[in-house]
């Protein structure tokens, strides 16, 4: 069975991600440094709130040293919402604050004329592989942006980063644990793939 | 052309441990169990849930934790919760629960700082700012504490207020219009609209009817419609709500 720990940062609700996880795998939390479980396969990283509050919590924890041997040892880190965001090197929100930077790019504040700020609420994800186009619950005045595009796999009306892969690293932009049946099962899909 | 889509909302108000239902506020009749209901609008196809605790006692929210905690488990979709809400502590509970977001009228009237205390913690994205809006002669103030209490602000100067604060959300309802079934408040509409606000809007209060939204939605938008009475005493089921909007080409959301 799947092994996967959760990063508990305390300013969001974390229940929501520890329910639909455990449907796919043995699911735990990760409230201090000593909770981590040595053979945990999948690490995630969820979050809603303020950037440097996050990573605030993440130095405090020493979570980073964490996250970064993780991921050396090629294991899934799965990013949600502000959990994608602390991936990024720097954040308009937190102009000091440097992130985990494991993906090249930053978070800008969103700025689109036909847009209301912040994104909240459901909007259609155009996915490049073969994840069906549908809509997904959003929570987010920032948006990632990468630097190298073509990690980028999925986008709202072909412009907004949505979903992210960089090798074993996946960023979700919504939430999908709160976007329905067909959320959650895309969260499966990719804690089993 | 608008990407979002509009979002139906149902507006549970919680007692206790029990859904009720009044007409402007008062005459608080049961409608049954809160986590029962949930289910079933998450069911319907509902795109968000709004919970209120209105007696927001201190008896009140350890019930209502314990009712947060039980629609959280089976509801897949984001769950709101206001009532009485003044301290982080106290968001920090709801969080635990499950709740996704909060909704804060009074304290927001009360103290105005607790709402950039409450985006600086949570993210401006976490917070709802909730109007109960009553008209008295030939203006709309904002009521608190349930409609119990005048704050005396007009709803026209407290929208432009909260331009200057960076909140995720304004929520109108109508105190006149609530349960009456009878369509939305289209003045107080008007108003929303007119503040021109960078966040989501949504319009709460007096929807009897498919057509009553359609006939706000086609004049004035806002991307969230919040239901109660009309979800509650089956006038409207949500899934054809839906489908009926989507022939009148309003961008809603539908599930398998």
């Amino acid at each position: 069975m799947i092994k996967i720990g959760i990063i508990n940062l305390k300013i969001n609700n974390i229940k929501s991600i520890e329910n639909a996880s455990k449907i796919f795998g043995e699911t735990y939390l990760i409230n201090s440094l000593e909770d981590y479980k040595k053979n945990t396969d999948v690490l995630i990283l969820p979050g809603n709130g303020n950037f440097s509050q996050g990573m605030k919590i993440i130095k405090k924890n020493g979570y980073d040293k964490l996250i970064f041997d993780f991921i050396k040892k090629n294991r899934k880190l799965i990013g949600i919402c502000l959990g994608l965001q602390l991936l990024m090197e720097n954040s308009e929100e937190a102009s000091n604050v440097r992130g985990l930077s494991l993906i090249k790019g930053s978070v800008k504040k969103l700025n689109e004329k036909n847009l209301k700020v912040p994104l909240l609420g459901w909007y259609d994800v155009d996915f490049k592989n073969d994840i069906e186009t549908k809509s997904f619950y959003f929570n987010n005045g920032f948006i990632v942006e990468p630097i190298e595009k073509d990690i980028i796999r999925g986008k709202i009306n072909d412009k907004i980063p949505a979903y992210l892969v960089k090798g074993n690293i996946h960023g979700f932009q919504f939430h999908p644990e709160k976007s329905s049946h067909h959320g959650v099962k895309l969260l499966g899909e990719t804690i089993s793939k | 052309m608008n990407y979002e889509k509009i979002r139906i909302i149902p507006k549970l108000e919680i007692k206790n441990q029990y859904l009720i239902k009044g007409v402007r506020y008062e005459g608080l009749r049961k409608v049954g169990d809160p986590i029962e209901i949930a289910k079933k609008y998450f069911k319907q196809g509902a795109d968000q849930i709004n919970i209120t605790d209105i007696v927001a006692s201190l008896y009140s929210r350890e019930n209502l934790y314990e009712i947060i905690d039980k629609i959280t488990n089976q509801v897949f979709i984001p769950v709101c919760v206001g009532g009485g809400v003044k301290t982080i502590e106290h968001i920090r509970k709801l969080l635990k629960s499950g709740a996704d977001r909060v909704i804060i009228n009074s304290e927001a009237l009360r103290n105005s700082k607790f709402i950039d205390e409450v985006c600086h913690t949570f993210g401006a994205q976490f917070l709802s700012i909730s109007i109960e809006a009553k008209k008295i002669g030939t203006e709309y103030y904002c009521m608190m504490d349930h409609g119990r209490e005048n704050s005396n602000k007009k709803v026209v100067d407290w929208l432009k207020e909260l331009k200057n604060y960076q909140v995720g959300e304004v929520i109108i309802n109508s105190i006149d219009n609530d349960g009456m079934e009878e369509g939305f408040d289209l003045e107080l509409a008007k108003i929303a609209k007119s503040a021109n606000l960078k966040c989501p809007k949504v319009m709460s209060g007096g929807a009897g009817s498919s057509i009553h939204i359609y006939q706000l939605l086609k004049h004035i938008h806002f991307e969230g419609i919040s239901l109660a009475a009309s979800l509650h005493f089956n006038k409207i089921k949500i899934d054809e709500l839906k489908n009926y909007l989507l022939t009148k080409k309003i961008n809603v959301n539908t599930y398998d």
